[in-house]
């Protein structure tokens, strides 16, 4: 190897890492969300995000038929098991069933809030295990916005946190820079949930007095500016004594089951809400 | 190997990481592709095109990711510089140096972010819990991973 290739092999690499590191400097200085300080970046990778935003949608659209295909196969190696029509037809009802039962109760929900609900599907994720983020297919063109609410028929799922025009970039509650002001449903006391990675979230900044049982249920209390009140968070499920001085560490498990978001509701207004069959809350949260 | 299929295939890999791998996620973890792909491409082509397409794939990942802007350029620019300068003075064939390239490239890029974050978000990094439920996870995931992702990447390549 000649001496100039030898050089150039440490020299370029070198002029990378240099150039990475103040990137990241210059990023790290500033606030943790606040990137439009690099609006530039995202105007240079829209091609980017309209590739991501399509192949997104076209994996969702092919992830349905796999799980479509995944049943009718299930079903027909039943089918050719038991060798029964009739196996089939009430393979099929429950299939549509419950189906039915899912729809409907989308249908419902949106019904229930009817000109403030946009519906959106999940097309993608963040790529770090250090965040919690989807990605979903509304964006500018449909008049979203940063911070605006997103829910789910079963709860607050997070906020709108980046919008391009054909997707947008939601924070997860769960995600360890999530804040929401929160509210015991019982004794209204109030704090904020924070997210905890691992699908679950911790209550903090509460009245240590205050109190707490398992099974408590928690709503967004409207205090914060971005989540308006009323939106069922989820159910107190752990409560430990830290140590003697210190409050007490609350572990909540959130009613949305964000492992298997496929579809979500975009609040287009900011108003308080009162969640349908409030008295009927998931029992499936443990 | 061909220049420009190096680079498809890392932004590619970045592409079916935001879209694709959250229905193959084991246990809310999403396997680093991108790591893994650096990892053998820096082993073959040496630091400079090790470092390069680490800084891209890094780019993109964080242009599109939601942490700090750099925070996976750094680390896989400087874990395919690393890997290159290393990977001229070791065995390629086989599989087992690229699972322990992969295992070190993971333990030094998580143990990065972790304290990067650390410096910046001191109130939402606690080792325990990150190690716990985060980079010990992940490590182990990335290197059991790597044989069959280099298998693949060695048919893509044509490379033995």
């Amino acid at each position: 190897m000649d001496i100039s290739k030898q050089s150039r092999e440490k020299f370029l690499p070198s002029i990378l890492i240099c150039v990475s590191f103040i990137i990241l400097l210059i990023s790290s200085v500033g606030d943790y969300h606040g990137r439009d300080w690099g609006s530039w970046l995202d105007s240079f990778f829209l091609p980017g995000n309209w590739v991501i935003s399509k192949v997104g949608k076209k994996i969702n659209d092919v992830n349905i038929f796999i799980k479509e295909f995944k049943n009718v196969w299930e079903e027909n190696q039943k089918l050719n098991k038991e060798n029964s029509f009739l196996m089939q037809r009430t393979a099929r009802i429950t299939e549509l069933e419950s189906e039915n039962n899912r729809l409907n109760k989308l249908l419902d929900f949106s019904s229930k809030f009817p000109k403030i609900l946009l519906s959106a599907a999940v097309i993608g994720q963040d790529p770090s295990n250090w965040s919690q983020y989807i990605i979903i297919d509304k964006g500018g063109k449909n008049n979203i916005t940063v911070d605006m609410v997103v829910i789910t028929a079963d709860g607050l799922a997070g906020r709108v946190a980046k919008v391009w025009p054909d997707m947008s970039k939601v924070q997860l509650i769960i995600d360890r820079n999530s804040g929401v002001g929160a509210m015991v449903q019982r004794t209204r006391a109030n704090g904020v949930a924070s997210g905890m990675m691992k699908n679950i979230c911790e209550f903090k900044y509460f009245d240590d007095k205050e109190d707490l049982q398992e099974g408590d249920i928690l709503i967004t209390s409207g205090l914060g500016m971005v989540y308006p009140k009323g939106i069922l968070i989820g159910k107190v499920t752990k409560i430990e004594q830290r140590s003697l001085n210190m409050s007490r560490y609350i572990e909540i498990t959130p009613y949305v089951n964000f492992s298997k978001l496929e579809e979500v509701f975009i609040l287009k207004k900011n108003m308080d809400l009162v969640w349908p069959e409030m008295e009927n809350i998931n029992p499936e949260v443990e | 190997m061909s220049k420009l299929l190096m680079l498809a295939v890392v932004i590619i890999s970045v592409v079916l990481k935001i879209t694709l791998f959250r229905f193959i996620e084991f246990g809310s973890y999403k396997p680093d592709i991108l790591l893994i792909i650096v990892v053998f491409i820096s082993i073959y082509e040496g630091p400079l095109t090790g470092a390069s397409l680490g800084f891209i794939g890094g780019l993109t990942e964080d242009i599109l990711g939601s942490g700090y802007l750099g925070l996976f350029t750094v680390s896989k620019t400087l874990i395919g510089f690393a890997l290159g300068i290393i990977g001229k003075h070791i065995y390629k064939t086989g599989i087992y140096p690229y699972a322990i390239a992969a295992f070190a490239a993971s333990v030094f890029q998580e143990f990065f972010i972790f304290f990067w974050l650390k410096m910046f978000q001191p109130y939402a990094s606690f080792f325990g819990s990150s190690f716990r439920n985060i980079i010990l996870p992940l490590v182990i995931y990335n290197t059991i991973l790597t044989p069959f992702v280099v298998l693949g990447l060695k048919k893509i390549f044509r490379t033995k």
